[in-house]
């Protein structure tokens, strides 16, 4: 069995682990790109949302790679997204591409068991390896959370621009290669010292920017033109709203609670949107208005075009940027967005921020804190 | 006290129920006029340009009610079928009242409902509204059982082919009126061609909306079926293959060309759609693949934006409509 899935940063990572501790051979498509969305979007309805082009083209380019399954996300809420899986296998059949399709609900996890017991024969060893893949798909999942955050942390730092992305890179593939929950233990100490050993320039003043806005979008680089990397390189501290370990332990309603929780975050939004209307636009109003009180220099909202639950969310954010003072910016995404718009666009953005501060710290001082 | 009602949105579904109830409790209800050029123009200052376009007039329609009455009405509709079924609507409903809050520095007061089946009643919610209101509950009590009356009135007329401003009930309703005379959309006598025009209601009877195409229908002698006035218990029917599709006005639209394509009692169906409606994007692919395993009855599918000319849909249907005239000859 050859598994294909589509790419949402790097959820690839943990997830081939788990597939292949179910021993599962594991397709990973190449990362998605202009070309591969642009195919992805020649087969999907008019104004359906980025994501949806994206994943069809990684999955194209899976069962173009020899995949004969493909595992899709899938449920039935207010969002478009529950639909996707369901309708993108749909489409590739249509096109005359055989496969299995597995769709991962809240149903779906039992479906993937009896596959997996099919495979190892009985119910104990499937139980067992069962057990060994999830935890090895959760500890490359938490390390590769952490590599990110350090990586986040030091960018804006670097005195040779583009160390960080290197060692993040090495990094990565350290974790994809680990073949046992030992060799991640070990992987983990190398990636502190390397991170460690990366020169820093500690004087340099970093903005603090609060990234949020709609899943896919925010979780995946070539979808969101890198803009963690870039608004880093430009001596930025950037904090996405939402990592793919975060939104991988999210079902099971672990590390949510607590101060930035998103438990916090939703308690704050709902003055401004009382219920949830799909997606995660309740936590990019409530991560606003934290961003607010802790004294972020701005916020990025990211999202596809036509998006449903981001658009409301949008449609509130300046309301809670005038009563909290924090500046926010949209970014609306789809396929056709040049490279060139968007950097110019946070550049602008970054050059207000910046005055911003000084003006700010400048009026600290003439009343003489 | 005067309160103002949207004409946009889910005020085609449930305006009786609505005016009547508000009536009863002897508040002033103004409703907002039909969607003209200005009103459009003020929604798209306000909203933001992603969204669909009746969001958009319905920006436009809060807009001209903002200095006219002391309240407007914002209802949160978040899901209408029990919850068994896990059925919503569209997150534009649910996030309807915070969107508007949001777009508008000088709202008057705001009157806002929450209907959510999944957690109570209809008539629960509207209780608690009448008691938030300050009036004694007898006085909800009767206002509701009277509110609820003409709704299922009105909704037993919309079943019998019957458009909204035809189907008056009671006298409070006599202010809506849907654009132009209705001279032209009586059966008289055989009229050839049966078209279904698919679309929701606040597309559908939005003379601006959609073009006019109802009324471009009847005036070229065509007889209009349209999807608001299919009968529930088919859609469940048509609908028990799609047991996924969670919203509920969407099922409304699948289900009833589902049922035509099977069936082939049309000669010709009409989707309407608007830019950006987010579940339309999806529906659509679904017909789409309904349609290739099905009977061949002639489809057309209409996408609404603000730049959607009048005469680019006229020369549109005319085509349509010639083209079921050859397939009957």
């Amino acid at each position: 069995m050859k598994v294909g899935f589509p790419h949402m940063g790097n959820l690839y990572i943990p997830f081939s682990a788990l597939l292949e501790g179910l021993g599962c051979e594991v397709v990973i498509p190449p990362r998605p790109t202009k070309w591969s969305i642009q195919l992805g979007a020649k087969y999907s309805p008019e104004f359906v949302c980025l994501p949806y082009k994206a994943n069809l083209g990684d999955l194209i380019n899976a069962l173009k790679l020899g995949a004969d399954t493909l595992v899709s996300v899938g449920g039935s809420w207010v969002c478009r997204f529950g639909y996707y899986g369901r309708l993108h296998h749909e489409t590739l059949w249509d096109l005359g591409y055989k496969f299995e399709s597995i769709i991962v609900q809240k149903d779906g996890v039992r479906e993937i068991f009896e596959r997996v017991k099919e495979m190892q024969g009985s119910t104990g060893k499937a139980i067992y390896s069962g057990m060994y893949a999830i935890r090895m798909g959760w500890s490359k999942s938490s390390l590769v959370d952490k590599v990110e955050r350090l990586a986040r942390s030091v960018r804006p730092y670097e005195v040779e621009k583009g160390e960080t992305v290197r060692v993040l890179n090495e990094a990565l593939r350290m974790i994809y290669n680990a073949k046992s929950l030992k060799e991640v233990r070990l992987v983990s100490k190398k990636v502190n010292e390397k991170f460690q050993s990366i020169k820093k320039d500690k004087s340099k003043e970093a903005l603090r920017l609060k990234l949020v806005g709609e899943t896919h979008v925010l979780l995946e680089p070539a979808v969101n033109f890198d803009i963690e990397r870039r608004l880093g390189e430009m001596g930025v501290y950037v904090d996405p709203s939402l990592t793919v370990h975060r939104w991988l332990i999210h079902p099971f309603h672990l590390g949510i609670r607590g101060k930035e929780g998103e438990v916090e975050a939703k308690r704050f939004a709902e003055p401004y949107l009382a219920r949830c209307v799909g997606g995660e636009e309740q936590l990019s109003i409530g991560y606003t208005v934290l961003a607010g009180m802790e004294g972020y220099d701005g916020v990025i909202q990211v999202l596809p075009f036509t998006c449903m639950g981001e658009n409301i969310a949008r449609e509130i954010l300046p309301r809670v940027s005038k009563i909290y003072g924090i500046p926010v910016m949209s970014l609306s995404i789809d396929e056709h967005t040049g490279v060139t718009g968007v950097t110019t666009r946070l550049e602008a953005f970054i050059d207000l921020l910046k005055e911003r501060r000084t003006r700010r710290l400048g009026d600290c001082k003439g009343i003489g804190v | 006290m005067k309160i103002g009602i949207a004409r946009g949105l889910l005020f085609y579904r449930y305006y009786p129920f609505w005016t009547t109830f508000f009536e009863e409790l002897g508040i002033e209800v103004v409703v907002s006029p039909e969607t003209t050029k200005s009103i459009l123009e003020d929604g798209l200052r306000m909203a933001v340009d992603e969204i669909c376009l009746p969001v958009k007039t319905f920006h436009g329609h809060i807009k001209y009610l903002i200095d006219k009455v002391d309240y407007v009405f914002l209802p949160r509709i978040v899901s209408v079928e029990p919850k068994r079924y896990k059925r919503y609507t569209c997150p534009k409903f649910i996030g309807l009242p915070d969107m508007i809050r949001g777009a508008f520095d000088d709202l008057p007061g705001v009157i806002e409902v929450e209907v959510d089946l999944m957690k109570e009643p209809m008539i629960r919610s509207y209780k608690k509204l009448g008691n938030k209101l300050g009036y004694n509950k007898s006085k909800v009590e009767n206002a509701l059982t009277k509110a609820s009356a003409t709704q299922s009135t009105y909704e037993r007329l919309i079943l019998k082919a019957k458009y909204p401003d035809e189907a008056q009930v009671g006298s409070n309703i006599s202010k809506f009126q849907l654009r132009q005379d209705n001279s032209n959309r009586k059966d008289n006598g055989n009229l050839g061609v049966t078209v279904a025009l698919v679309s929701h209601p606040y597309i559908l009877f939005d003379y601006y909306i959609s073009g006019g195409i109802l009324w471009k229908l009847c005036e070229l002698k065509v007889k209009v079926i349209t999807s608001f006035s299919f009968p529930r218990r088919l859609i469940e029917q048509e609908m028990s293959k799609y047991k996924e599709v969670s919203w509920g006005y969407e099922r409304e639209i699948i289900g009833s060309i589902s049922y035509y394509l099977r069936t082939g009692s049309v000669d010709g169906i009409i989707y309407l759609v608007s830019f950006g409606c987010g579940p339309g994007s999806i529906v659509r692919e679904i017909i789409l693949r309904e349609i290739e395993g099905s009977s061949c009855v002639p489809f057309l599918t209409l996408i609404m934006d603000e730049h959607t000319g009048e005469s680019g849909i006229l020369t549109r249907i005319e085509a349509f409509l010639d083209t079921i005239r050859m397939r009957k000859r």
